[in-house]
């Protein structure tokens, strides 16, 4: 049995992903674009406020800073945008008036199981530490916490 | 001697609290899925080591703890309350908003469009008979379109009547029922932790039709108060609501309905909330507007009593002939809160006894037609300077926009809900040490997020801003 050796493509013998265009500037969404995906973060902010864990909160801050990412995208995109006339004023405010009212809803959500928390924590430790002498319920301690400084 | 009684005191309390730990677990599995249980669990505490004071050690068990948290009912009882009365209105303003039609294609707005067009084609041609014949038919249809329109919101107002008996009903049910659980709690007070569950479920169906305020007795029971003043149960007792139908003025506006206590006292402007309180504001906002009250005819009876009135001085003013024959009247009017219901067209005006003509001078045979044509551009100071037409769109959009509004907040209160429901089961059935544990995380997590909650904000100001 002989073997054929057949010619293959140099390569550079490196492994693993392409880096090509790595260096390359992020592609800039459309305007519309730029609200789009915030609204679908702050869909995903609001699904994770609906059931407010601490884990789901530390996610909502995640899924924020994405809503503010695209928020400070939106004025680069909208110059450009605008420079090869392809902005529609009317579509993008209409746009950004819905942005506005989902943002609202999430605001609350946020601010109602904040102060829901915030007030547990208070009849709580007040509840297991007693209060202080100027007779503020007492700083909750928490015996499972490990501080880690340095 | 001492040690030995010292161990067997020690293993006595300590199989008292696994007896009692055992217990709680079997609670807990046996309820797991019955509507309104939280996880119970036992307190347990460590007993001193100190001999020489008596103490000997081990552990005993507190008072059973009731994971479930008064504050976390209470925040799911408010949402409660808040998403019933957003559900009425929602659902009962949208009811109304089909009464009314501001594409001009049917109902009112098209009778008020047809009558002046009617008026229009016969001041071109004011003797034709047929041009004649035509102004009675849009006069029939429009008496027609009041009416009906008066009938369908009147039909609301008594679905909305009904519908506050029904809850009022249910209160009163409900309200039986807590003051029996009561009953039992006075009578057997170690069976008040296993009758919690049915309680908050009754709380929290309460909570859906009004709002209150619970207050715990120094017995145990539970002390319900409507807007945290008027007893609907005090320990084993209930205090009964009642729905009375007042006619609150001599200008023949529909009744009223009124809430009374059991004392018979009207507290209807107490009742804010839940979907009791949903219902009073439609039948003493939107619909007493309308239709209206003691004090006001309603705006749709006022547009019907304008128009019919401006109509009908119009052509009373001109003339049917040259000999000088007066016009008749072609309304029958009331200048009352019934006027759109009983509106009619005058039997003693025909086709051939339409004024046109205006009498002057100088005399014009076309006059009081081009008048009456005029009027549906013509502006009132009592309409906010409006023509007629433009009232009646006003008044539809306002119905439009209230059912809207209540719309768009039922979808941000049912979020709130949903949260509320899932905070109380977070809060509920942990322990003590690992609730402390969660709280402080949560502290932390909710401090890092509030200041991208506040950059999003000023962000999105920013993009308003730039498209505007």
């Amino acid at each position: 049995m002989s073997q054929t050796k057949t010619s293959q493509p140099r390569s550079s013998g490196r492994r693993g992903p392409s880096l090509a265009g790595w260096n390359k500037a992020p592609v800039l969404p459309r305007p519309e674009e730029c609200i789009a995906l915030a609204g679908a973060a702050l869909a995903r902010a609001r699904q994770l406020l609906l059931n407010p864990t601490a884990e789901a909160v530390l996610q909502c801050e995640f899924a924020m800073n994405e809503v503010a990412d695209r928020l400070r995208q939106f004025p680069r995109s909208l110059a450009r945008a605008e420079e090869a006339g392809r902005a529609n004023r009317a579509d993008l405010q209409r746009a950004a008036a819905a942005l506005k009212e989902d943002l609202s809803q999430v605001t609350i959500l946020y601010h109602k199981s904040s102060q829901f928390y915030a007030s547990w924590t208070r009849l709580f430790s007040a509840k297991r530490c007693g209060y202080t002498r100027r007779g503020a319920p007492a700083r909750l301690v928490c015996s499972h916490q490990f501080v880690v400084r340095g | 001697m001492s040690s030995l009684l010292a161990a067997l005191q020690n293993s006595a309390n300590a199989l008292d609290t696994f007896e009692k730990q055992i217990g709680v677990t079997q609670d807990n599995v046996i309820n797991a899925s019955t509507p309104g249980y939280v996880k119970q669990q036992l307190d347990v505490s460590a007993v001193g080591f100190q001999p020489s004071a008596g103490l000997y050690g081990g552990v005993q068990s507190g008072q059973i703890e009731n994971a479930r948290s008064e504050f976390a009912e209470t925040a799911v009882q408010n949402e409660q309350m808040q998403d019933g009365f957003l559900s009425e209105r929602a659902n009962t303003l949208q009811n109304i908003q089909s009464a009314f039609d501001i594409t001009g294609d049917s109902g009112l707005s098209k009778g008020i469009n047809d009558l002046f067009s009617a008026f229009s084609s016969w001041s071109e041609a004011p003797t034709d008979i047929t041009q004649q014949q035509g102004v009675i038919n849009a006069a029939q249809a429009f008496v027609t379109n009041a009416n009906q329109t008066a009938a369908e919101l009147n039909l609301n107002a008594a679905s909305v009547k009904q519908e506050i008996g029904v809850q009022i009903s249910a209160i009163n049910q409900l309200a039986l029922q807590i003051a029996r659980i009561n009953q039992s709690d006075q009578s057997n007070p170690a069976a008040a932790a296993s009758n919690n569950s049915t309680l908050y479920s009754d709380l929290e169906q309460l909570s859906q039709s009004v709002n209150f305020t619970t207050v715990k007795a120094s017995d145990g029971t539970t002390t319900v108060l409507l807007d945290g003043q008027i007893p609907l149960v005090i320990g084993s007792k209930s205090y009964p609501l009642s729905l009375s139908m007042v006619a609150a003025g001599t200008n023949n506006s529909p009744a009223a309905p009124q809430i009374l206590d059991a004392g018979g006292n009207n507290i209807t402007s107490q009742v804010t909330n839940g979907k009791l309180g949903g219902l009073l504001s439609v039948a003493n906002g939107e619909l007493a507007t309308l239709l209206g009250d003691g004090t006001q005819n309603g705006s749709l009876n006022n547009l019907i009593t304008n128009i019919a009135t401006a109509v009908n001085n119009l052509l009373q003013k001109g003339q049917i002939d040259q000999a000088g024959t007066p016009g008749v009247a072609l309304f029958q009017v009331t200048n009352d809160a019934s006027a759109a219901a009983t509106l009619q067209l005058n039997p003693a005006c025909v086709a051939s006894q339409l004024a046109a003509i205006d009498p002057g001078p100088p005399m014009v045979s076309n006059g009081i037609a081009n008048q009456l044509s005029a009027l549906a551009n013509n502006t009132t100071t009592m309409f906010g300077n409006q023509s007629f037409v433009q009232y009646y769109g006003s008044m539809a959009s306002a119905v439009g926009g209230a059912a809207g509004n209540a719309a768009t907040a039922k979808t941000n209160s049912d979020q709130l809900l949903a949260q509320a429901r899932s905070l109380r089961t977070q809060i509920s059935g942990v322990s003590l040490d690992d609730e402390a544990a969660s709280l402080v995380g949560l502290q932390q997590a909710y401090e890092a997020t509030s200041k991208v909650f506040t950059t999003v904000n000023q962000l999105m100001e920013d993009l308003l801003n730039a498209v505007r």
